[in-house]
């Protein structure tokens, strides 16, 4: 039941971002976004925190400036450079305004999906379908793989590696401290870490996939509904 | 003095012993299952491995009806909770869910039914291993048992032989694929040959401990509340080499990321030692912690001193195990690994390095030379090391030993405290 209220309260708090009701509220702050956006911004992050707790808020805050950053920065990048070649048919402060737009409404966005997303319960859902003792359909079977990759990425894969990130970041930070002079160690700091995401980025596909053949054949081994007893 | 199952299982198991972990992984690929593919030799060899894998092969697994525990026991368990897992080793059999209630009673597994498979100890997850291979018996044709001398401790030493017993009482084949040397008792039991303890100077340090709460796990990300061990206080000297030990799910892998401040947790937890860098830990599933990185990936990223540091201790601790073993270190194995690993956690001179089942993936006399050429170059750097096992292969070099022992009366759900943990020199 809380968990239905807590869904309800985020998917009505969704409202305004599909339908823009509210947002252009209030005088233009700065390039020309409305004080409604920025309010919007506010409002879901106290939300997320007290619906679904600090931690949770501050993670998905985290994932939506990782996002955004690259998304929003790149975007505008690419646009002032077809604008300095003269094929944009945007003007610098459009180009801005619509940038800084982007980032603020990622910023309100991806938390509240994150928030919603982590209100299904996925794990409680795998057991709901493997509770019958004679069969499993093939609709739950197809179903039961799509969450095992779900499942495995948010509660064994991301963990992993976040563990093991947690213990090799501060090595990083001892490289950044050992004697070498302070511009070139900045180069070696943004350099290891740089390597470090790639790293962190073969690895997360990787590990995301291992044990798709494994599954597959221990779900499509579950007896089917209408299988003889051995 | 070795420890082997009772006598009629002894002699009806048929036992396959490998020199190291890479020669057993092949003989398991190919003869059970082939459908995991290898993530310790980089990206590439890695993706050949999965794309490498057929349909035809996925219902060659199905087909075989092979139920096997593999080296690394997680990797044999296909769902999310040990409920799950025992369901679905039961769902159609005859009276599944009485043989699902006997093997969680005879495996133990009542309060860990629906915990995430991740934040089972390594005990507990060979232990649904082991009841999911127990409820298999029925509908499987026969069992493969990797490294089953490597996981529990002595109290649950005879989980395995009612496994086994399960499957021989049916007249189906049991086949315990261990590392040589596994079954090893003692650190002076190795075919009669003695393992050459090192000489080491003497290097001290200390713990202390205060209102000290351990998060059980990173696990549950989007979880708004996690669940804590407790710990009681404490002010601890000790001597290096310091073995930690304690039974299957106690928390010393805890307390030992608690110590390399890998997991979360709340109030003083300090490391006294005559190094400044911070605690590194290497941990039992190197596997993991590789990222799918090759050797030379470990090196810092620095051209400084530190580099030099890290390629020196190396060349070292592969000299020293290259003696202690009169033969080469392949190129790309799990030792390779785990060299890589140590030589760079000891070149920034750790406050402490700690080695959480360090015989993980290596025989006998691989992990005894491994051990040993770390506790010297280590030593020779003033690093003091923690060995957390509870194999009896390590007790002689020990100079000091931590208890932990697991406390589950002082488990309170308000405090969201899963259960408390006693750390000390001596057992409670």
């Amino acid at each position: 039941m809380k968990r239905l209220l807590q869904s309800l309260v985020l998917i009505i708090l969704a409202v305004p971002a599909f339908t823009g009701l509210l947002l252009t509220n209030g005088p233009p702050l700065f390039l020309d976004i409305q004080a409604g956006r920025l309010l919007y911004w506010l409002v879901t992050a106290l939300a997320i925190a007290l619906l679904r707790g600090r931690f949770l808020w501050l993670a998905a805050t985290i994932i939506a400036f990782v996002i955004a950053i690259p998304v929003a920065g790149g975007g505008a990048l690419l646009s002032l450079l077809l604008y300095a070649l003269g094929l944009s048919g945007m003007t610098l402060h459009q180009i801005a305004a619509h940038y800084v737009f982007l980032f603020i409404n990622m910023l309100s966005m991806i938390p509240l999906g994150i928030a919603l997303v982590s209100l299904i319960p996925t794990a409680a859902m795998e057991t709901y379908l493997l509770r019958s003792v004679i069969g499993v359909g093939t609709v739950r079977k197809i179903l039961l793989m799509g969450l095992r990759v779900f499942n495995h990425v948010v509660f064994t894969v991301m963990p992993e590696i976040l563990q093991t990130v947690t213990e090799e970041l501060r090595f990083n930070g001892y490289v950044y401290k050992s004697g070498v002079q302070i511009k070139r160690r900045r180069r070696l700091f943004l350099r290891g870490l740089l390597q470090k995401f790639m790293f962190v980025a073969v690895a997360a596909l990787c590990l995301s996939v291992k044990y798709i053949h494994f599954w597959a054949a221990e779900i499509s081994a579950l007896p089917g509904k209408g299988a003889k007893r051995p | 003095m070795r420890h082997t199952p009772k006598v009629r299982l002894a002699m009806d198991i048929r036992h396959l012993w490998f020199q190291d972990y890479e020669e057993r992984e092949a003989f398991f690929k190919e003869n059970v299952s082939g459908l995991i593919p290898v993530s310790y030799r980089g990206p590439g060899f890695f993706w050949r491995e999965f794309t490498g894998v057929t349909p035809g092969d996925v219902s060659d697994y199905i087909q075989r009806k092979t139920a096997c525990i593999t080296a690394f026991p997680q990797d044999s368990l296909a769902f999310a909770s040990p409920l799950q897992v025992l369901r679905a080793a039961a769902m159609g059999q005859p009276d599944a869910l009485v043989r699902e209630k006997q093997a969680i009673d005879i495996f133990k597994l009542e309060p860990l039914l629906n915990q995430a498979l991740r934040t089972l100890s390594g005990g507990e997850t060979v232990r649904l291993a082991l009841a999911k291979a127990w409820l298999s018996a029925v509908t499987h044709h026969e069992l493969y048992l990797a490294s089953p001398y490597s996981w529990l401790d002595r109290h649950n030493d005879g989980l395995t032989e009612t496994v086994a017993r399960a499957y021989l009482d049916r007249d189906k084949p049991v086949t315990f694929l261990a590392l040589a040397g596994e079954n090893t008792d003692t650190a002076n039991d190795n075919n009669g040959a003695t393992a050459a303890l090192p000489n080491l100077a003497p290097v001290t340090f200390g713990l202390t401990a205060r209102n000290l709460r351990l998060k059980l796990s990173q696990s549950l990300m989007l979880s708004a509340a996690p669940l804590w061990a407790g710990t009681n206080d404490f002010a601890l000297e000790l001597a290096s080499p310091c073995l930690v030990l304690g039974e299957n799910g106690a928390g010393k892998s805890l307390f030992v990321k608690a110590l390399a401040k890998v997991n979360g947790q709340r109030g003083r937890l300090e490391i006294n030692s005559a190094n400044r860098g911070p605690c590194r830990l290497l941990q039992q599933n190197t596997l993991s912690q590789s990222l799918l990185r090759v050797k030379d990936q470990f090196a810092p990223v620095s051209a400084g001193p530190l580099l030099a540091e890290f390629r020196q201790l190396h060349a070292l601790l592969h000299e020293s195990v290259t003696d202690r073993l009169n033969q080469p270190v392949t190129a790309g194995s799990i030792l390779d690994l785990k060299l890589a690993l140590t030589a760079a956690r000891l070149c920034q001179r750790p406050k402490m390095l700690i080695l959480d089942e360090p015989e993980w993936g290596l025989s006998y006399t691989a992990a005894t030379a491994f051990v040993y050429s770390v506790y010297s170059a280590a030593h020779a750097h003033n690093v003091p090391v923690m060995l957390v096992s509870h194999k009896n292969w390590w007790h002689a070099t020990a100079r000091s030993r931590i208890f932990i022992t697991k406390d589950t009366a002082t488990a309170n759900r308000k405090q969201r405290l899963a259960f408390g943990m006693h750390i000390g020199t001596e057992t409670p």
